[in-house]
């Protein structure tokens, strides 16, 4: 069996709630929807793109962007599962002592007592949600979820669901300015996803 | 006895299957199930799901020139074999201290006590362990096995 096909798409903050509270929306096209490879190398812009932070007047924060996961060909397998995203030391060039990546699993509307994520909210800012950082080693478990809050989805050609998530970069005053992508030395911003199949 | 070069066409034979008509990766990359009656059951040729998973007394990774095995001898606690794969994508530092980006291919086996889940995880192109690891099974009970009902839990 081949390894099942999987997309990151971002969306836009403005998508609406209700635009996102059922499974086939969130694996549909949204009208905000832009491709793009998290931590694949740059082509054509398609990076995850968290915009620019001046810290002229101390830390402050990126802008909120929302990305989601899902899988177009299973490959033949029938489940995936342990979804986790993580940003390694090698894969971080910041310095700054609270330069911070972070992130939360949403959830749509549909999900009516969120626990493991907090309901997708529209045009959403840093004190939107009760945000967590991203972990700097593989956390080997599950921190990225499904609506549902299981740990794993069906794969029927694509997935049962997807994963939606915002992430945003708080940036500390004293953080070397330029501009963090890719490999680029000393400025490397790159995540890893990684998910188990069978 | 058998001449020499028998012994060794059947050897090369075993491990290329040329028989099955697979992707040239697959000849030197596969999964032994082997139930406790002597059957062995091969990845090649079936789903780990259609295979009498309760029988299963050793698993065996077989990649390149590596072999790597889980069995459940010396397990009292042992409930069952885990057996998936890992996806995604990854980053690393080469020898010429440059970050590259790589695809993440594993193949994991493993048992599971009913509690937790211990893994072996081995690289795919190479065949090298990669780590082991022990891992919750509330967190991958869609990986055990559908004939494995008093622990799988199904969607």
């Amino acid at each position: 069996m081949a390894e099942p096909t999987h997309r990151q798409r971002q969306f836009g903050l403005a998508e609406a709630t209700t635009a996102v509270d059922t499974e086939a929306e969130r694996k549909g096209a949204l009208g905000t929807d832009a491709a793009v490879n998290m931590g694949e190398p740059p082509t054509g812009g398609s990076e995850l793109d968290f915009g620019i932070i001046d810290i002229s007047g101390g830390q402050a924060n990126s802008v909120v962007v929302n990305s989601r996961i899902d899988w177009t060909a299973d490959g033949g397998n029938t489940l995936v599962e342990t979804f986790r995203v993580y940003l390694l030391a090698a894969d971080n060039g910041f310095t700054g002592g609270s330069t911070v990546v972070n992130y939360e699993t949403v959830s749509g509307a549909d999900q009516g007592a969120p626990s493991a994520t907090e309901n997708y909210v529209a045009n959403a800012v840093v004190g939107s949600y009760t945000w967590q950082a991203v972990p700097a080693t593989d956390p080997a478990s599950i921190n990225l979820y499904p609506t549902d809050e299981g740990t794993s989805m069906v794969l029927s050609t694509t997935s049962d669901d997807a994963l939606l998530f915002a992430m945003y970069v708080q940036v500390d005053a004293a953080e070397v300015t330029g501009t963090y992508k890719a490999a680029d030395a000393g400025k490397e911003f790159r995540f890893t996803f990684k998910y188990a199949y069978s | 006895m058998k001449h020499v070069s028998g012994i060794i066409d059947d050897v090369t034979a075993l491990h290329t299957r040329r028989d099955l008509h697979l992707d040239n990766v697959y000849r030197r990359r596969w999964r032994e199930y082997h139930l406790f009656d002597g059957t062995v059951k091969d990845s090649r040729e079936i789903n780990w799901r259609q295979v009498e998973w309760e029988k299963v007394v050793k698993v065996v990774v077989h990649i390149r020139d590596e072999v790597h095995t889980v069995d459940c001898v010396g397990k009292p606690s042992f409930q069952t074999f885990v057996n998936f794969s890992h996806g995604g994508f990854e980053h690393f530092t080469n020898e010429r201290g440059e970050l590259e980006k790589r695809a993440i291919r594993q193949w994991c086996i493993g048992w599971t006590d009913g509690t937790n889940v211990f893994i072996k995880e081995i690289d795919f192109a190479t065949g090298l362990l990669v780590r082991e690891y022990v891992e919750p099974l509330a967190v991958m009970r869609g990986q055990i096995h559908p004939r494995v009902t008093h622990l799988a839990n199904r969607k």
